[in-house]
């Protein structure tokens, strides 16, 4: 245990280091702690390294207008698609009957599909996010830009302010801000998208605490499971959630896959 | 080598450290422990010197299998920087001399 976690702050140490001394360093470290007698002066010695400077910085390519840049089309990104999005699909979503149900199951799908491009197009192209904001906190800047905007939009459009609407935001933002942490932290990719998955039918079941076909059944025979399925699809709340989700988590990953491959792989002490 | 190092106290407890014993080699543990330095502040500063050539530093001889443990880097003042050092060293101890002994000093002679 102890052992793992000093080589937990020697390896959080070297990220640190200019990438040319990285693999030098840590191997010297590490057979420094390998000689090195008692836990406590094991301990004090990893945590010492782990918080402190290097003695020059590391050599990447530091580009702050770029990153700047990025977050605020970030902001943008966030703050808008989802209220232009939600406002679009009030012209589809709003009424149903057996000519239309056909084509809005697929226009549903296709939202779904859209939305996880849309969120990896976004994400691809504000990289420098995480240069500004940990990536750790990636889902607070999404989630929280969302409960801001969800909040103020109906006090922009003349609306007075609605404390049960908020509370709605609310959870919404804080069950998909949470998952999505979840999500970031879990270095599997399978596991970690699964987190995303599920994080989009609980946000949305947080916002909306009740989800029912509304008698969606009548257009399918009376059978329960599609008339689910198709409210499911055609919500566009999902989709943004779906876009948000996948924005935020790609964003989380790809810090981490970066900063994987910056690193020297872990060796036994 | 860049004979224009900012010498600040840990810095001199360091090279206090390698010119004491300026044939020897001297390890992180035994540098940290003679220099009375923790890893962070000591490390940097290694890294520092070495790059500044003021250190030649290198790997133990050593078979990690059969030594049962990976080799470790040795640090030893470069020729060119023992006496360096040395001077430094002692214009830092002149400079932080009580300021009563130069007094006493110019005193004496005027």
């Amino acid at each position: 245990m102890i052992k793992r976690v000093c080589d937990r702050f020697l390896t959080a140490a070297a990220r640190r280091w200019p990438a040319d001394l990285r693999e030098e360093m840590l191997a010297e470290w590490r057979a420094e702690l390998r000689a090195m007698p008692g836990t406590a002066r094991r301990l004090r010695y990893a945590a010492s390294l782990a918080t402190s400077r290097p003695h020059r910085a590391e050599a990447v390519a530091v580009r702050p207008g770029r990153s700047f840049a990025h977050t605020v089309l970030s902001l943008v990104l966030v703050a808008a698609l989802p209220v232009l999005y939600l406002r679009l699909s009030v012209e589809w979503t709003t009424f149903y009957d057996e000519d239309s149900i056909g084509w809005q199951a697929w226009a549903g799908v296709g939202g779904m599909v859209g939305a996880v491009l849309l969120g990896i197009i976004c994400a691809g192209v504000t990289t420098g996010v995480t240069q500004l904001i940990r990536p750790a906190l990636v889902p607070l800047w999404v989630f929280g830009i969302l409960f801001v905007v969800l909040t103020a939009w109906p006090l922009v459009e003349g609306f007075a302010f609605n404390r049960s609407h908020a509370g709605d935001g609310l959870r919404l933002a804080l069950s998909a801000g949470l998952l999505c942490t979840l999500a970031g932290r879990i270095s599997r990719a399978s596991l970690s998208w699964g987190v995303v998955a599920i994080a989009v039918p609980v946000s949305y079941w947080a916002m909306v605490t009740r989800f029912d076909p509304y008698g969606m059944e009548m257009f399918f025979d009376g059978r329960i499971v599609p008339g689910y399925l198709f409210m499911f699809v055609t919500q566009a709340p999902i989709h943004v959630m779906i876009f948000l989700l996948v924005y935020a988590n790609l964003l989380a990953r790809r810090h981490r896959a970066r900063q994987a491959r910056l690193l020297p792989q872990a060796a036994p002490a | 080598m860049n004979a224009e190092l900012r010498m600040t106290v840990p810095v001199a407890r360091v090279l206090a450290a390698l010119v004491a014993d300026p044939a020897g080699d001297h390890y992180g543990m035994a540098l940290m422990q003679a220099s009375e330095l923790p890893s962070g502040t000591l490390y940097p500063i290694l890294a520092r010197l070495t790059e500044a050539g003021w250190l030649d530093k290198r790997w133990e001889e050593v078979d990690p299998s059969e030594a049962g443990r990976p080799a470790r880097a040795y640090y030893r003042l470069t020729p060119a920087a023992l006496p360096v050092a040395r001077q430094r060293l002692a214009e830092l101890h002149e400079q932080t001399r009580p300021a009563s002994a130069h007094t006493v000093t110019k005193e004496a002679t005027a």
